[in-house]
């Protein structure tokens, strides 16, 4: 961990980023639910592990973030927006002809590393960039995030195989486990389960955690990183679609959302309201 | 040691940002990889992945050049190339084997399955692409000797032609080559069948026949200043390629033509919308209309 940062100060860091998501929710809207299901594990990397400035920088030895589920990636602006990678005021401009905020990872915002939006390029990308650190000779981090939706996708599963096969201890793959997809949830439609087996028997190292429980991301992800293993690694974080807005959590209807304004004031008192009042470190 | 493996390992030795993938496709490859280390990737036989990977190290500084059979590089691997090189326009090379009738040196005997007769289509469907048809394993060579210099993806439908004796201007990047000189009649081919159009070529001026012959090495983007001397120059134009008849040189004449208001006798000899029957090449050349006879009929039937 670079930095020793408060549960209250990153618990209230992460409301104001889930604010910044309800900000992107209007006048042509975001997929808010996706958004809210990885925004915790987001906002961790970017508080917690990231040096900021290496990124702003785009030094070479920078840990990189790739957004896999590209979707989602209102949570990612909202965040970058709040370490000030990005200015907030461009939050205003989204899915205006004014910039470049639209529903799917533009590469010419500050922050986004590759471009994303189709499902499966991802980690074959992260690959890419975890040979060019080995090539490079710098030990940074290149991590994937995919949704367990676009583990649908058979080019993941090359990926799985080939990473496997290159002992990229650099690389770690978080699967956001929502368990939904557009339509349905995952095990109804194509089943996952056993998934962390899935992937063990693939080769890789494995964890699980509470995608929303930031202890326990915490600890799960300074194992990944400690982890001795010459292996990569994967992460599930089991969450929740639309976490933090009782109206919208886990609700099918939900995974997209463009809202009404008054609808938006009374999600935004509801976030206010899990603002921390006194917790200590 | 072969000339595109030396060509590849002092390219390598010259430029160490250059790394050198396949999909495990090692036929022009064999002595490469135990000299290459870790600037040698095979990903397996995942077309998607080599150059979803191929674009991760592009990113970050890297030159990727990535081999595969055409067929399943540009059709299999097709929205990869398009999304994660193409609009990124990240410089990097894709280079494809056992391409149209040459399914390989001594036969096309793979069938359907494999025949690349779509590739030129795909490729120039990609915006920031560039592709490059050379005749032989010369005119690869020299194409690579300039990719330092990309500034987006390019495509190489590699020959399996070993150097073709013929003389030839200078080379320079994205210009095409009058091989034969000559009036009223120009034929216009690449790759393959550019040698056929020269043992044509060599029957017809043994007979007289005044023709020229063009080597159209880079399709995209097409060299027009040539095109407008070729068709101000000669009356009746023939395309000679190994590839559908939509997509290809057949397809960017047409388009030229409209484009410029020429009116011109323009034939076009091609594999039409058609799957061939597989065989050795001369076997299988026998069932197109790409015959050396059928060229010279159609040159000197007027």
């Amino acid at each position: 961990m670079d930095r020793e940062v408060s549960k209250k100060e990153f618990n209230d860091f992460l409301i104001e980023c889930k604010k910044n998501v309800l900000k992107m929710s209007q006048n042509g809207g975001c997929f808010i639910g996706s958004a809210f299901s990885c925004i915790d594990i987001i906002g961790y990397l970017y508080n917690h592990v990231f040096d900021i400035e290496k990124i702003k920088n785009k030094e070479k030895d920078r840990d990189i973030l790739l957004l896999s589920k590209g979707h989602a990636v209102s949570a990612l602006y909202a965040v970058l927006a709040e370490v000030k990678i990005i200015s907030k005021d461009r939050l205003d401009n989204y899915l205006t002809n004014n910039d470049d905020l639209y529903w799917h990872p533009n590469p010419n915002v500050s922050g986004i590393e590759f471009h994303s939006g189709s499902m499966g390029h991802g980690l074959s990308i992260g690959i890419g960039m975890a040979l060019a650190s080995r090539l490079n000779k710098i030990n940074n981090k290149i991590i994937v995030i995919l949704g367990d939706g676009e583990l649908n996708e058979g080019s993941i599963w090359e990926s799985v195989l080939i990473a496997n096969a290159y002992n990229l201890k650099n690389l770690i793959v978080i699967v956001d486990r929502n368990r939904r997809q557009a339509n349905t949830t995952t095990e109804e439609l194509i089943p996952l389960e056993s998934l962390r087996e899935k992937f063990s028997s693939f080769g890789w190292i494995t964890y699980s955690c509470d995608g929303h429980d930031i202890n326990d991301i915490s600890k799960n992800l300074e194992q990944i990183f400690e982890d001795p293993s010459n292996k990569p690694r994967m992460l599930v974080a089991n969450s929740i679609r639309g976490k933090g807005i009782p109206m919208i959590e886990d609700n099918p209807k939900y995974w997209f959302g463009d809202f009404q304004e008054d609808q938006l004031n009374e999600f935004n008192k509801i976030l206010d309201s899990q603002k921390r009042i006194d917790e200590g470190k | 040691m072969e000339l595109y493996e030396s060509k590849i390992l002092s390219l390598v030795k010259e430029n160490e940002k250059i790394v050198v993938l396949t999909a495990e496709n090692r036929v022009s490859l064999r002595n490469v990889p135990e000299k290459l280390n870790q600037n040698f990737i095979d990903v397996g036989i995942s077309e998607q992945n080599l150059i979803g990977i191929g674009a991760g190290l592009a990113k970050l500084g890297f030159l990727p050049i990535m081999h595969g059979m055409s067929t399943f590089l540009t059709m299999r691997a097709f929205e990869f190339i398009r999304t994660d090189l193409g609009y990124p326009k990240l410089p990097s090379v894709l280079v494809g084997t056992f391409n149209g009738l040459s399914a390989t040196a001594n036969g096309t005997a793979n069938g359907p399955t494999h025949q690349a007769i779509e590739d030129i289509a795909l490729m120039r469907l990609v915006p920031n692409m560039t592709v490059a048809t050379p005749s032989d394993r010369l005119e690869t060579l020299q194409i690579l000797d300039n990719i330092s210099k990309l500034e987006g993806p390019l495509y190489i439908r590699d020959s399996n032609f070993e150097s073709m004796e013929i003389e030839r201007e200078p080379f320079v990047w994205g210009k095409n080559d009058c091989i034969v000189k000559g009036e009223k009649i120009a034929i216009l081919s690449f790759g393959t069948m550019l040698d056929i159009c020269l043992k044509a070529s060599k029957k017809l001026s043994e007979k007289s026949i005044s023709h020229a012959v063009y080597n159209m090495r880079f399709l995209k983007p097409i060299d027009e200043e040539m095109l407008n001397e070729i068709f101000s120059k000669f009356a009746k134009i023939i395309v000679v390629e190994d590839h559908i008849d939509t997509g290809g040189l057949s397809s960017i004449i047409r388009e030229f033509a409209w484009k410029n208001g020429k009116d011109k006798k323009i034939i076009f000899m091609n594999l039409r919308n058609n799957f061939f029957r597989p065989g050795n090449f001369s076997d299988a050349i026998q069932n197109t209309e790409l015959t050396i006879g059928k060229i010279i009929a159609k040159v000197t039937d007027s």
